[in-house]
């Protein structure tokens, strides 16, 4: 499997720039020593041999970790993260490090989009999206302060998960806001991404906001699938999403709705009309103090929009940063009291497909709210534009019901049958 | 019209600030994203909250999920 894996790699990485560093030795080692073990009967866990990309933010012992800038250039780590030490506990083999935007905030990664090199991937989790869409791993991690697992696997025709705030910890990655930083998955199925939760979930001395809420067997929800029901957000997302995406979701709702799925409008809480802002205010804020020290002597070495972020959040009021944060409790709490009535949300997971272009990573606004938040969100594959540009549904979920939100994702993506990779489009 | 008046002191309250840490033509160059921290700041500094609103911290979303898990049960 790995050999086919890097073959592929070897053909495709010239042009889509997804790593910034692959262990060939390690991962070739890696994967003779555990295929001998699988001869034997012997397997270490539901990963047993499958390579996965990690995204340059995580630690990883030995191996460099960079979060796409100059600052971090040299920076090895002495420990792994707790999601990597159990990837590895679960037989997963680490092949290497994805592209990034440097410090997975705004200033682009060099990655392209393998449904068309001339668009982005979307941002700030680049190469873990990119590879496993162009098929040179079947699994990866990213991350998520504002849209960054949820957009990038929604312009690259994959499914991105994004679970609950606290349920994976975030021990060894490097922030950009405490508050809002998720865990990202990127595989090309639900049950796939229901496998890595099931391995990745669970409490965490080491981060101080893990749950020791019980890690259910994830596995079995994706087995119990029936029609949902489901909370349809038109307001602002309707507002804002392109004539293209409404019509697919317009057909997608149809679709579901003769499968049996019941579909009702829901109506968006008073305090979703500050939650972009006060998100905002959050993130650039956090990572002013995260990065404050090393700005002081090294302002020049940051990229122009992370240096102007970090610059701009040094200035904003302690009173404005405290009322975010109660925008967000009351946020939180008025979300959960909507959401009680339904299966999950439903809304597109981007207000376009991938815009072309290198510049940008593309618009989080469709995502920001979730991870404000912390609610877990899904996006699942459900179309192609006119220039054969991936379309992705987003389901939004309850806080620490991700069965129910890998239940209905699993069940919406047998329904859409997407089916479709960059190498076969059709 | 207000609002745009409200924005751009909050914009040149910022960009002040930051001059006083940094070189002028150097914070013009990152006028960009202070333009867009100061419509975030505005669009916060307006929003009307209840006194009973106290901040989030990152643990509150477990008070739900606990709450969640034993109406399920």
């Amino acid at each position: 499997m790995l050999e086919s894996l890097l073959l592929r790699i070897d053909e495709l990485e010239p042009k889509l720039r997804v790593w910034t560093r692959i262990d060939r030795d390690g991962a070739k080692v890696t994967a003779e020593k555990y295929s001998k073990e699988a001869m034997q009967g012997r397997f270490r866990g539901p990963l047993h041999g499958i390579p996965v990309g990690i995204k340059d933010i995580y630690y990883t012992v030995g191996m460099k970790t960079t979060a796409g800038s100059k600052i971090l250039a040299d920076f090895v780590p002495d420990y792994n993260a707790t999601t990597i030490t159990r990837l590895k506990e679960a037989g997963a083999i680490i092949l290497g490090k994805t592209e990034t935007t440097e410090f997975a905030a705004f200033d682009p990664a060099p990655t392209r989009n393998p449904w068309n090199v001339e668009h982005t991937p979307g941002g700030s989790s680049s190469g873990s999206a990119a590879g496993v869409s162009s098929g040179m791993i079947s699994a990866a991690l990213g991350s998520q302060t504002g849209g960054s697992t949820i957009r990038p696997a929604s312009y690259c025709g994959i499914v991105g998960f994004k679970p609950t705030y606290g349920r994976i910890s975030r021990h060894g990655i490097i922030p950009v806001s405490w508050c809002l930083d998720h865990v990202g998955i990127f595989t090309r199925t639900v049950v796939d991404a229901a496998i890595l939760l099931e391995v990745l979930a669970g409490y965490d001395p080491r981060d101080t906001a893990s749950s020791n809420l019980p890690v259910p067997p994830y596995r079995n929800a994706v087995s119990k699938i029936g029609p949902p029901e489901i909370g349809l957000l038109k307001e602002f997302f309707y507002d804002m999403a392109n004539e293209e995406v409404k019509k697919n979701l317009e057909e997608i709702i149809a679709r579901l709705g003769r499968a049996g799925a019941k579909v009702v409008d829901a109506k968006l809480p008073e305090s979703f009309r500050a939650a972009h802002a006060a998100q905002r205010v959050v993130m650039i804020t956090e990572a002013a103090a995260f990065h404050e020290e090393t700005f002081r002597t090294r302002m020049m070495d940051y990229r122009p929009k992370m240096r102007g972020m970090i610059a701009s959040g040094l200035t904003v009021p302690i009173s404005t940063y405290i009322k975010a944060q109660r925008i967000r409790g009351q946020f939180i709490r008025e979300m959960n009291t909507i959401l009680g009535q339904f299966d999950c949300f439903l809304m597109p997971a981007t207000p376009a497909p991938a815009p072309k272009g290198l510049e940008s990573t593309g618009d989080p606004n469709f995502n920001t709210p979730w991870s404000f938040c912390g609610f877990p969100t899904i996006t699942i594959p459900s179309g192609l534009s006119k220039d054969r540009l991936p379309f992705g549904i987003q389901l939004v979920g309850r806080p620490f019901d991700e069965e129910t939100v890998l239940r209905v994702a699993h069940w919406c993506e047998r329904m859409i049958g997407f089916g479709k990779d960059p190498h076969n489009p059709e | 019209m207000a609002g745009d008046l409200e924005k751009e002191k909050i914009l040149n309250r910022l960009l002040e600030a930051a001059t006083e840490r940094w070189d002028r033509a150097e914070v013009e160059k990152m006028r960009p994203m202070f333009e867009m921290a100061a419509d975030a700041v505005w669009k916060v500094e307006k929003f009307a909250i209840g006194p009973e609103e106290e901040p989030a911290y990152p643990t509150t979303i477990f008070y739900l999920g606990a709450a969640e898990k034993e109406k399920r049960l």
